[in-house]
């Protein structure tokens, strides 16, 4: 079972990334197994809101509410990332996080637990960035430090010299990682996800 | 070149006139005792909640961040106001908890019959757009604002008198359940959960 983890700041766009993404995976698989793609959504408030929206993409989902599951429920992520492997066994399992969690607490999680380490892939509102750099810059900073992939969305909503401002500090945090600039609403284009997942074994 | 956060320490009550524009919610060296945190302390860098602070700088007071390594959440005690877990909300009841990174979260669920999910949707729309501008006159930040509405009609499939032919009935009333979530920042929770129960008014 390999892993991704998604995340990013509130709104960034990670629902409609991860629809995105879970389409790819299962449309270039080659595995024979007989789930290609599971999802464990973390879902920060009371209710469920993104897995309703997922579910109707006949995706199947894993809840959990109330929290974020790199800190107060992190009992609860790896419980359910043991139960999908021992039980579902997904060619993959993607991980979407609340807009307030960390993923490198996840990805350290998941590895001791089921002996995976997923890829981080993170998703950055290019209208907003600046501001929530401002705001919240160790949460931001540390969503960003250890990624594989950020994901630049809204583009559209900017001009050129914004988009490339927000990416040159993204890199400024995170130099190691790969850049992209996105609008997710219009689709991802295969050659990201190709160059992110790299080679399908 | 990352811009470097002014790291400095002030204790709780000291006011900070260190005239530097930096942002206090960088608070990787602030040690406290979990088991008498106060959640109020996340409104910010250390003031009461409701004291002005009067560093005269220009920085935003969200997010009292501190280090999870080596932090356990699990043994951490703090008020939730009540919040019970497995309290389940009543029919349009609307709920709002704080969570670590300071986020106001208001969880709101109504299920209505007999509606038109297009009429709903349209006011829902325009009442999450009152809540965007009641947050920014207020001078909070949105995290997120979203909801779903979802509908369900029933068909009734029988077969009649004659037990070689099925009837087709469809419900009277179709129903409709919508589940919100507003999650800000920087907003009193009062003001937070007033403006959810509008939202969930709007639609009734």
């Amino acid at each position: 079972m390999k892993g991704v983890i998604l995340g990013g700041f509130l709104g960034s766009g990670k629902t409609t990334t991860l629809l995105s993404l879970a389409r790819y995976l299962v449309e270039t698989s080659t595995s024979d197994k007989e789930y290609k793609v599971m999802i464990i959504e973390n879902e920060v408030g009371e209710i469920s809101i993104d897995d309703t929206f997922i579910s109707g993409s006949g995706l199947q989902v894993s809840t959990l509410f109330s929290g974020c599951a790199c800190c107060t429920l992190s009992g609860e992520l790896t419980s359910t990332a043991q139960l999908i492997q021992r039980d579902f066994d997904p060619e993959w399992l993607i991980i979407e996080t609340t807009g307030v969690a960390y993923p490198r607490s996840m990805q350290e999680s998941l590895e001791h637990a089921v002996k995976m380490r997923p890829k981080i892939l993170v998703l950055s509102d290019a209208f907003r960035f600046e501001r929530q750099l401002r705001a919240m810059r160790t949460l931001i900073e540390d969503q960003i430090v250890g990624s594989d992939a950020v994901l630049v969305n809204k583009i559209d909503l900017v001009d050129a010299e914004a988009a490339d401002r927000v990416k040159s500090l993204i890199v400024e945090i995170e130099p190691n990682t790969q850049v992209e600039l996105i609008t997710a609403n219009e689709g991802v284009d295969e050659a990201i996800w190709d160059a992110f997942i790299g080679e399908r074994s | 070149m990352v811009e470097q956060d002014n790291k400095h320490e002030h204790s709780e009550n000291e006011d900070c006139d260190c005239e530097e524009e930096h942002d206090h919610s960088e608070h990787a060296e602030h040690d406290h005792d979990h088991a008498e945190h106060d959640h109020d302390e996340h409104a910010g860098h250390s003031h009461a909640a409701d004291e002005e602070c009067d560093c005269d700088e220009d920085h935003d007071h969200i997010a009292h961040d501190h280090d999870h390594d080596g932090h356990d959440h699990s043994a951490h005690d703090h008020d939730h106001d009540g919040h019970d877990h497995d309290h389940q909300l009543a029919n349009g009841e609307v709920e709002v908890n704080l969570h670590e990174e300071g986020a106001l979260i208001a969880s709101g669920s109504l299920t209505l019959a007999g509606v038109n999910t297009e009429d709903i949707s349209s006011r829902l729309a325009a009442a999450m757009t009152q809540v965007a501008v009641n947050v920014d006159n207020a001078g909070g930040m949105i995290g997120h604002l979203k909801a779903t509405i979802s509908s369900t009609s029933v068909r009734m499939l029988s077969t009649t008198a004659s037990e070689t032919e099925v009837s087709i009935r469809l419900s009277p009333q179709s129903q409709v359940l919508v589940n919100m979530v507003l999650i800000v920042f920087l907003v009193e929770q009062d003001d937070l959960l007033k403006w959810g129960q509008e939202v969930m008014a709007a639609l009734q």
